[in-house]
């Protein structure tokens, strides 16, 4: 029924006809949300889950050059499972991903830790470390790339003078260091994104634990591990799991910096997703890798999730 | 009043029309055809002593033509053409005089070399119809051709009257025929040279040009060397792009080719996981060691870069590097003395000189153009025997197809390359123009480039290589009974 005093209008203004338009209006209102949200909603269907569903679909059939050619049922799965490049795509994601994340975690937790105290131009130093983040992200993995460039990398001539080493390391064409250059891009790159959302949960934590903790005699370390570390574990959750995607998703610095070389030592699974998907137009395979992909990512992420979120409810 | 009004709009009509038709006779009269000294910098015009045309009237087909009657027919047409990034120039050089000639307009979009292959791929598949003319890599063809995304040309050849003959047949067989029917012309008509530098090779008391990979790897230890005394080494003794994918792919084809390896054997079988494989990739790996820095990760660009800034004594590159070495508006090195030669041979029992064609591009319309007529045209206007040497002249990068262009006594002043090149042609090699040819590339590519830069061991690479193109091979069925056996590595053989 509809509630004149719940609404708050006044009942003298309404007559039986009005009460009965309003009445149809406020069934219209139950359906008002819905409006409202349905644009959103059907864009999103349109953009994200109508190109989801296609793409498992699509990981069941053969479809070279974009033409479905026959069902293959799990023939991709299968053919996977045995893809030397696929293996090799995951491990690289994960030294590559895994080792900036961490990194990027230790980093930016430490400095967030820092400007989380009273210091001497502590705005200032939050404004320098968060420019990195505001830049985007191929214009600085164009800018690295510059700096690594073969026979005339600022980078090397940096570290001559420091004596750090001798020669012209061989940035972009030797394995190990063309990883190592592609960990420190993503570091320098992001290493801000944590030390922000670990700051701004550091800032939000009560002060009443940490002083009871002080008053009984718990030292900073003490302080730290029992108090501090537990209360930002969601926090914590958050940021490890926003970069970890991002991590698993590293396709922008490869793209633009080593093109996945040399040889596949910088060949991320999402490089090679593009690769399969772009340049060979094997889109029921690449189909097969992307849903693979988003499995690990779905897993990992409740794992991090129920870790940070529902064990402590 | 409106007898007035009769008379003097009859007399607007009288003088639109004489306007229009004294136009058209004097477009006719003072008609422009290409011709070297519109395009061609008068220095290099004199210094190459080039006439006023390259090739004779009867192999040029713009000349040939009756463009007053395509204007005609034509006039008011749009067509586009998708041209690669860095081969814009030549079609940008033409586009005024075709359009003044036919009527017809031409819009030229370029797509850069990294994203080419998708891009048109996306265009077709999606069938935006987009282009009426394209341009692609010439091992594409089939790519593009077996699933009817070109348009094939045989009617529109023979209606204009275009002279196949004057196709060089290498080019003509690889460029342009998929399944025996022309779907293209051959554009940027390319094979892989070794350029030397003499002027470096008498200061290191060597002779050349170097015949084997041998002689190519001992001339390139003793030309890695200081020439300014400040004890860094300042030229390489070779380079070549050897970067990840396609890079390496084209280079290690070069070297396979030479040691007796090929790519595929008659039944489709991978041919290069054998001693012969082995033997080139090792000189391969041995090659890089006296290149400048960072050379398995370079593309054709930057190798061109660092040939032209005089980095390296020797280079192993397409004919328009070596020829843009004497432009002195591009290299570093255009007072030197350097030379052209036909790659060399490698070592062994199956030793051959066996240059590849790779990456040359070729030019088709498009199986849903707007315009395909028109677009022909202008695809046949941009082929021309003439047009092709003032743009190989011009220094685009872009090279020639014709037999006419390429023995052309003027031509071959203007391009010190084309004796090496047209006596490379009978034993070049390539690729089948199958679909499937860029996973195959691009596969190979990756494999030969983990052994240059260390990350596997040479037989690791290979037998990994050969598993993989084995196992698309047989997805993509070719080794069902029935299938047409794979043609020869030699061009000349199809």
């Amino acid at each position: 029924m509809f509630d004149v005093r719940r609404e708050g209008v006044e009942k003298d203004t309404f007559s039986p006809a009005c009460l009965k338009t309003k009445g149809s209006f406020m069934k219209l209102k139950r359906f008002y949300p819905y409006f409202l949200l349905a644009p959103t909603l059907i864009i999103l269907l349109g953009v994200t889950l109508y190109p989801f569903i296609y793409s498992v679909r699509l990981s069941f059939f053969s479809v070279p050059f974009g033409r479905i050619r026959y069902f293959a049922g799990l023939e991709n799965y299968a053919e996977l499972l045995h893809d030397p490049f696929f293996w090799n795509g995951i491990k690289n994601t994960g030294i590559i991903g895994g080792s900036a994340l961490a990194l990027e975690f230790f980093i930016g937790f430490t400095l967030a830790l820092l400007l989380s105290r009273k210091i001497k131009l502590r705005g200032l130093f939050r404004a320098v470390f968060i420019i990195p983040m505001m830049l985007i992200p191929v214009v600085t993995a164009l800018i690295w790339r510059l700096m690594f460039f073969p026979g005339g990398s600022v980078v090397s001539d940096v570290l001559r003078h420091l004596r750090l080493v001798t020669g012209d390391p061989n940035w972009i064409g030797q394995p190990t260091l063309a990883r190592l250059m592609l960990i420190v891009m993503d570091v320098w790159a992001w290493t801000p994104f944590i030390f922000m959302i670990l700051l701004a949960g550091l800032q939000g934590l009560p002060p009443e634990p940490l002083e009871a903790a002080e008053v009984d005699g718990a030292n900073a370390l003490q302080r730290f591990v029992h108090i501090t570390l537990p209360l930002l574990k969601p926090i914590i959750v958050i940021a490890l799991l926003l970069r970890g995607m991002d991590a698993i998703k590293f396709f922008d610095a490869v793209y633009a910096v080593t093109g996945g070389g040399p040889g596949s030592s910088t060949e991320t699974i999402s490089f090679y997703l593009y690769r399969i998907g772009f340049k060979s137009f094997k889109m029921g395979y690449a189909s097969a890798m992307s849903v693979i992909v988003f499995v690990i990512v779905f897993v990992l992420a409740n794992y991090l999730l129920r870790k940070g979120f529902i064990i402590e409810e | 009043m409106r007898e007035r009004l009769f008379k003097w709009g009859r007399r607007t009509v009288v003088i639109v029309l004489s306007v229009s038709l004294i136009s058209i006779v004097a477009s006719v009269a003072f008609a422009k055809f290409p011709k070297p000294a519109d395009f061609i910098d008068a220095k290099y015009i004199k210094e190459y002593a080039i006439p006023e045309y390259f090739v004779p009237d009867d192999k040029d087909w713009v000349r040939q033509q009756d463009w007053d009657a395509i204007k005609e027919e034509f006039a008011g047409t749009v067509i586009r053409h998708a041209s690669e990034g860095v081969d814009i120039a030549a079609p940008l050089m033409f586009k005024d005089m075709f359009e003044e000639l036919s009527g017809i307009k031409v819009e030229i979009t370029g797509i850069p070399a990294d994203v080419f292959f998708e891009k048109l791929m996306m265009e077709f598949l999606s069938g935006t119809r987009r282009y009426d003319a394209v341009e692609f890599y010439a091992e594409w063809l089939g790519s593009y051709a077996e699933p009817g995304f070109l348009y094939e040309l045989s009617d529109f050849l023979k209606k204009w009257k275009v002279d196949i003959a004057d196709f060089h047949p290498v080019y003509w067989k690889s460029y342009s025929l998929w399944d025996g029917k022309p779907y293209a012309f051959a554009y940027d008509s390319d094979c892989h040279l070794l350029h030397w530098r003499k002027t470096l090779y008498d200061m290191a008391g060597l002779a050349g040009p170097p015949k084997t990979y041998d002689e190519v790897l001992a001339n390139a230890k003793k030309l890695t060397m200081d020439t300014d005394g400040d004890g860094k080494i300042d030229v390489y003794g070779f380079g070549m792009p050897a970067g990840r994918g396609m890079w390496s792919f084209y280079y290690g084809q070069d070297i396979l080719g030479a040691y007796g390896a090929t790519l595929f054997t008659s039944d489709w079988r991978p041919g290069f996981n054998n001693p012969e494989g082995k033997a080139a990739l090792k000189m391969f790996k041995e090659l890089t060691e006296y290149s400048p820095p960072g050379v398995t990760g370079w593309n054709y660009a930057m190798c061109r870069e660092a040939w032209l800034a005089g980095k390296m004594a020797q280079v192993m590159q397409w004919q328009c590097v070596g020829k843009q070495a004497h432009l002195a508006e591009m290299s570093r090195i255009w007072a030197e003395d350097v030379r052209h030669d036909v790659l060399p041979k490698g070592s062994g029992p199956k030793a051959k000189v066996a240059p590849a064609l790779a990456a040359g591009s070729a030019l088709g319309v498009t199986a849903d153009a707007k315009n395909p007529e028109a677009a022909f045209l202008w695809l046949s206007f941009l082929n021309s025997a003439e047009t092709q040497c003032i743009y190989s002249a011009a220094g685009t990068g872009v090279e020639p197809s014709h037999i006419s262009s390429l023995t052309s006594p003027a031509f071959q002043r203007a391009n010190p390359t084309v004796k090496a090149w047209l006596a490379s042609l009978p034993v070049a090699t390539a690729i089948p123009r199958i679909p499937e040819v860029n996973d195959l590339q691009i596969s190979l590519g990756i494999a030969i480039n983990e052994y240059l830069t260390g990350s596997m061991a040479l037989d690791n690479a290979l037998e990994g290589a050969e598993k993989y193109w084995d196992r698309l091979m047989k997805k993509a069925g070719y080794y069902k009974p029935g299938v047409k056996p794979a043609p020869p590595f030699v061009v000349a053989d199809w």
